[in-house]
């Protein structure tokens, strides 16, 4: 099994495209927490004060704008060997085909735990010096900071979960990109905006998200933030079991 | 064979096992089924690197084999600026990774040029004297025949015969295409010593039932003149189609 993941981190990084990722997550990251910093205060914000440490928590949480991207990873990750039929050698070097599944949840989990860091220095990079400009002192919010941020990596990480998960059950990569993407920026918005169908809404990924993050939001209801860490992750597993049950053992030609 | 299509009905063992079974199956059984199976923007050094990792093999290897399929030189380069002779070359390599002592290559020869289709034949002929099994699947049939010991015919998804070339021919009588300006002549002559003849030409003939030897001898004892004489190669395609011709009615 080390091999296997040995292997899938080689097909990572032997092309460019983790690369254009981590840069677009990054990018978002920078932007989003500019953002959220630009326009704690307006009147008509209703985000809390950035001196509570609700307020801290909104700006700190922009650490998880690049989850797209990141399922996306894990999407391409699972879908570009059917693709380019490298599943053909990828199956005869592993005829266990669950076995490649297990590799690709471990090594794109660990991707996203990298992509975490790198977007949770993006955030201290861009709000430390902000908020001290606005003489926001950050002294007793230590806690705060380090939990939200770390809670922001673990969300990421498990997004590549997702990402391999989905992936596995629709193996046509542009369905599986394109299919992801309306149900993170159409569907799921909508399913969440409506305050009627919050007991589902409070079980998305998004939402589950919030949860891990410990976002307050007016008059959302989220989970705890275990049970939202919990929640995201047997959505990646239960894609990927299920993905392993109908679509992987599906004939190769 | 491989595990990768699910059969309708019977199995297929390799050493005595299922190959999902196999522990190490690239150590044992190497494959060439499609040269499209690379991602373009990965390049072919690392393409074998993948696969030497999942199994553990030393990266010296794959050097080894890149100079043996003469890619050493474009090895850094992205598979899809690759032709369709170096992407054969590349999985070829790939199948060999493992030193395997089975061989299964679909259609190898596709997109080599013929330079290329030598050096493979070359190569597979070493690998069988080597004591390995080499699988070829192909339909370029004239090819098979310079390679293949043995020879399995399927048509339609059905074995029509199995056996080594000598034996299959065997089933298939000789012919010999003879060309005379005198051929009414000699159709009559020929058909007189008991051989079956027929007009395949203006002044061709394509006679069975005698050797080449044969038909010349007569042609010289009644005094006609030819001007080609050959026994037609009892090729693979002459077999296949004496096997199968009824099939395509």
């Amino acid at each position: 099994m080390t091999r296997l993941v040995q292997a899938e981190f080689r097909k990572l990084f032997t092309t460019k495209l983790w690369l254009w990722l981590l840069l677009g997550a990054v990018g978002l990251v920078a932007l989003f927490a500019g953002l959220a910093l630009g326009f704690a205060g307006e009147p008509d914000n209703p985000s809390p004060p950035l001196d509570t440490p609700d307020g801290l928590r909104t700006v700190l949480s922009t650490v998880t704008g690049g989850t797209a991207l990141v399922a996306v990873l894990g999407v391409i990750g699972m879908t570009s060997e059917y693709r380019h039929l490298t599943i053909t050698p990828t199956f005869l070097a592993t005829p266990r085909r669950e076995r490649v599944v297990a590799a690709k949840l471990v090594t794109y989990a660990a991707a996203g735990l990298v992509y975490g860091i790198a977007c949770a220095l993006t955030v201290l990079v861009v709000a430390v010096p902000w908020l001290a400009a606005k003489d926001v002192s950050l002294s007793g919010a230590g806690g705060t900071v380090i939990g939200t941020l770390a809670a922001g990596v673990a969300v990421l990480a498990i997004y590549g979960l997702l990402g391999v998960g989905f992936g596995a059950l629709v193996r046509n990569q542009v369905a599986a990109v394109v299919g992801l993407l309306v149900f993170l920026f159409v569907v799921q918005p909508i399913l969440t905006a409506i305050p009627a169908l919050n007991p589902v809404g409070r079980f998305l990924p998004g939402s589950a998200a919030s949860a891990v993050l410990q976002v307050r939001q007016a008059g959302v209801d989220f989970l705890g933030p275990w049970q939202g860490a919990i929640v995201l992750t047997l959505y990646g597993l239960v894609l990927a079991v299920l993905g392993v049950a109908f679509t992987v053992r599906r004939d190769v030609t | 064979m491989l595990g990768l299509v699910a059969p309708t009905s019977g199995t297929a063992t390799i050493g005595g096992r299922r190959y999902v079974e196999l522990t190490h199956p690239t150590d044992q059984v190497g494959a060439v089924l499609e040269a499209a199976s690379f991602h373009p923007a990965r390049s072919g050094r690392d393409h074998l690197a993948v696969y030497s990792t999942v199994n553990g093999y030393a990266d010296r290897r794959a050097e080894v084999l890149l100079e043996m399929v003469g890619l050493t030189d474009v090895a850094d380069r992205p598979v899809g600026g690759y032709s369709q002779g170096m992407r054969q070359r590349l999985a070829l390599a790939n199948a060999l990774l493992g030193d395997p002592q089975v061989l299964v290559l679909d259609e190898p020869g596709n997109g080599l040029d013929p330079e290329g289709i030598a050096w493979l034949r070359h190569l597979l002929r070493s690998l069988a004297d080597d004591g390995r099994t080499v699988l070829v699947s192909s339909h370029l049939l004239s090819e098979v025949e310079q390679v293949a010991d043995r020879v399995v015919i399927i048509n339609h998804g059905r074995l029509v015969r199995e056996g080594t070339i000598a034996e299959l021919s065997a089933g298939v009588e000789p012919r010999v295409l003879v060309r005379s300006p005198e051929a009414e002549k000699l159709a009559a002559a020929l058909a007189a010593r008991g051989a079956r003849v027929q007009r395949s030409g203006p002044d061709e003939l394509t006679v069975s039932g005698l050797d080449a030897a044969g038909v010349g001898h007569v042609a010289f004892t009644e005094d006609l003149e030819l001007h080609g004489l050959a026994a037609e190669a009892s090729d693979l395609e002459r077999v296949f189609f004496a096997l199968t011709s009824g099939d395509r009615a």
